[in-house]
């Protein structure tokens, strides 16, 4: 990495600026040049050469050279992205962006922590000025530029949610979709036509936030001891077993899903500023309640059972409770995350649940940083943005590839994700 | 650091005139075939400092996991301060009073030196919700008092210069001191020091003798593993040596150095 040591002093780094000065071109490209062979030779039969079936039921390949240089065509955008990704953390570097943020985030964080309404502060300015009237500039913007604003919070909410488990606690979860069908459905059953007609989402929302939470504490119950991997799966079981339970019940409209009904919903298409509007108060409250949580003692706790589990029941923690607390929190944000996305779209199906959904909020939360809130948000607006920004480029099919490619580069180059740094130490002077 | 000079051993008040503060009778732990620790009773009296040596795989971390909860022992039963801590989750046996420290360190390495002894404090903060979001006056006043209390923890232990630093990035000595200072932050009655001193050159362990003794003249009573003889023999009250899981000798320092039996199994035997 150019860490740059002819411009900055760098008082703080006296490690290695030279090492790498020292090493050869080759030395250092070496590996990449020859992944890059690789990936060539891996890719070729896929990309270059086309499988054909005759009626006599031979197979012959077949020089495919339209579909190659799609392919190329289209890995175009995903250079792009990862020149996006390397610049922004070239910046983040270069710039020293966490010391500066340190400078101005630790008063701020110390006046935050004395102000007892502050993550009411924000919400509570933005519904005044939205009563004011003047919402209406977000009219300027096009709706569809709302519509991502819209979805890119409510993915907000939901890695927000998982990082809780995830990156705070350290379980791995990978039935998190599970959660969220659960709260769309719960929503979405309930303000049914013969159920409660009418059922405004606002009403809804606290509500489901609690029965999510406690299904998370139902579910969390008899695996929580489990540790790693099989937690993983237990939790993976659990999501493919409810879109299952819906896709077969008649209560949820089997594979039709439910319609949501225009007084549940959250608005139509002239909507879309409130909506917005409604959306950014909530992710801003979410995240200040996730905030304090985290910088109490429960988060202490949380994180010491990250790091040492053993360690941490034996100073006192009472692991598989905290645990659990983890779990059902994060549940219930998925739970008002899955509500907020069928109350936006008026629309549901147990394709809400599937696998695809769990591990896209998972990269988010791995991408942003592991435990890190800024990142997380970051990584849940980049991961969600990019492909979105990206449609009229590249064609869909391959958003899995670029997530795999993104995953692999940022795990080779910074394993700590994309804003997810040294945790903040608790600062604190005298005592 | 003042010279590592300690109330002398031999001195210090009968163990037996004080109330025993941990009474461990007949507590057996097999794995498989192994039988890692056989029927090994004592008491721990108030302010007394009780060692545990014995030969490499004689059983004492296990004695201590079988005592702090990580381990439910097969047989036998633990009582501590009048309560019976038997089988009892680790958290609620180092809620009755009873921490440990371990023998590979096991610090929260992503957290502040401070934040390790505050989350040590959690058995003593409410986690009330309401409080901790919307940071009421008495969820603030606790917050403080919280770290106040750890700051002084790690005056003690000598660490105060290095509230802010990473667990992980603190020296080795400084480590196990952080572990002590953790452990305290519990409230202990009684502490299980498990091998404070392994791995330290001469001065690190003076600091430790002297830190140890300290801490019994706040009123603690500790059971110490050690390899350490110097150290052993030159702050215990009351000596145990276990061999193959079984208790083998028991005594004031004096009577357990010159015990043939003990002698026998550190040196071998005479053909």
């Amino acid at each position: 990495m150019e860490d740059a040591p002819a411009t900055t002093p760098s008082a703080s780094s006296p490690v290695t600026p030279a090492a790498g000065a020292g090493k050869s071109w080759i030395a250092l490209a070496g590996p990449y040049v020859l992944g890059a062979i690789a990936f060539l030779v891996i890719t070729f039969p896929f990309i270059w050469l086309k499988l054909n079936f005759t009626s006599t039921g031979e197979v012959f390949a077949q020089w495919n050279q339209a579909g190659g240089i799609k392919f190329w065509r289209n890995m175009g955008p995903v250079f792009c992205i990862a020149a996006v990704f390397a610049l922004i953390i070239w910046i983040y570097d270069h710039f020293k962006i966490q010391k500066q943020v340190d400078v101005y985030w630790t008063p701020a964080d110390k006046w935050m922590q004395k102000q007892p309404l502050a993550p009411f502060v924000l919400p509570v300015l933005l519904i005044i000025y939205g009563f004011s009237g003047q919402f209406n500039f977000l009219y300027a913007p096009s709706p569809t530029l709302l519509n991502q604003g819209i979805l890119v919070g409510i993915y907000m909410i939901l890695a927000m949610g998982l990082n809780i488990v995830i990156g705070y606690t350290g379980l791995l979860v990978l039935g998190y979709a599970g959660f969220v069908g659960f709260g769309a459905f719960a929503f979405a059953v309930a303000q049914k036509p013969d159920m409660i007609p009418g059922l405004p989402w606002w009403a809804a929302l606290p509500v489901v936030f609690i029965m999510g939470g406690l299904v998370g504490w139902l579910i969390g119950l008899p695996c929580i001891r489990l540790r790693g991997d099989y937690l993983a799966i237990v939790t993976l079981g659990f999501a493919e077993g409810f879109r299952e339970l819906c896709m077969n019940l008649q209560l949820t409209g089997t594979f039709n899903g439910i319609q949501i009904s225009a007084a549940s919903k959250l608005g139509d298409f002239a909507d879309r500023p409130w909506i917005f509007a409604y959306i950014v108060v909530i992710v801003v409250l979410c995240a200040s309640a996730i905030y304090r949580i985290y910088h109490s003692p429960v988060g202490r706790a949380w994180i010491a059972i990250r790091e040492d589990e053993v360690a941490a029941g034996a100073m006192g923690i009472p692991v598989v409770r905290m645990k659990l607390l983890a779990f059902s929190l994060s549940a219930a944000f998925a739970a008002i995350g899955g509500l907020l996305s069928a109350a936006y779209t008026g629309y549901i199906n147990p394709e809400v649940a599937n696998f695809e959904k769990s591990v896209t909020v998972l990269a988010m939360v791995i991408l942003g940083g592991l435990g890190s809130l800024p990142g997380v948000l970051a990584g849940a607006a980049l991961l969600y943005l990019l492909p979105e920004l990206l449609r009229d480029y590249v064609s869909m099919d391959y958003r899995l590839l670029i997530f795999g490619s993104m995953m692999i580069v940022m795990m080779l180059f910074r394993p700590q994700g994309l804003l997810g740094t040294s945790r903040h130490a608790t600062e604190m002077k005298g005592g | 650091m003042p010279a590592p000079q300690i109330s002398s051993p031999g001195a210090s008040s009968p163990a037996s005139a004080l109330p025993y503060v941990l009474q461990v009778s007949g507590v057996s732990k097999t794995f498989g075939g192994l039988k890692a620790v056989q029927s090994v009773s004592f008491n721990v009296a108030e302010k007394e400092i009780h060692s545990v040596i014995g030969p490499n795989g004689a059983g004492k971390t296990t004695l201590f996991n079988c005592l702090s909860g990580i381990y439910v022992p097969d047989t036998g039963s633990v009582i501590f301060a009048g309560k019976d801590i038997t089988g009892k989750q680790p958290h609620q046996v180092c809620g009755a009073g009873l921490a440990r420290t371990f023998q590979n360190i096991r610090l929260f390495g992503e957290m502040s030196a401070l934040e390790n002894v505050m989350a040590g404090q959690s058995l003593h903060r409410s986690f009330s919700p309401f409080g901790l979001l919307f940071h009421t006056p008495g969820y603030q006043r606790e917050e403080k008092e919280s770290r106040e209390t750890a700051h002084e923890l790690l005056k003690t232990v000598g660490l105060s210069h290095l509230a802010n630093t990473w667990a992980r990035n603190l020296a080795y000595g400084l480590q196990r001191r952080l572990e002590i200072a953790r452990a305290l932050a519990t409230r202990p009655k009684l502490l299980l020091l498990d091998e404070p001193a392994a791995g330290m050159n001469p001065a690190e362990t003076d600091n430790m003798i002297e830190l140890i003794g300290h801490l019994r003249d706040r009123g603690l009573a500790i059971i110490l593993i050690e390899h350490h003889m110097k150290l052993v023999m030159q702050i215990s009250d009351h000596i145990m040596v276990l061999d193959r899981g079984a208790k083998l000798s028991d005594g004031t320092p004096e009577e357990v150095r010159n015990d043939p039996k003990v002698i026998a199994a550190y040196l071998g035997r005479e053909a």
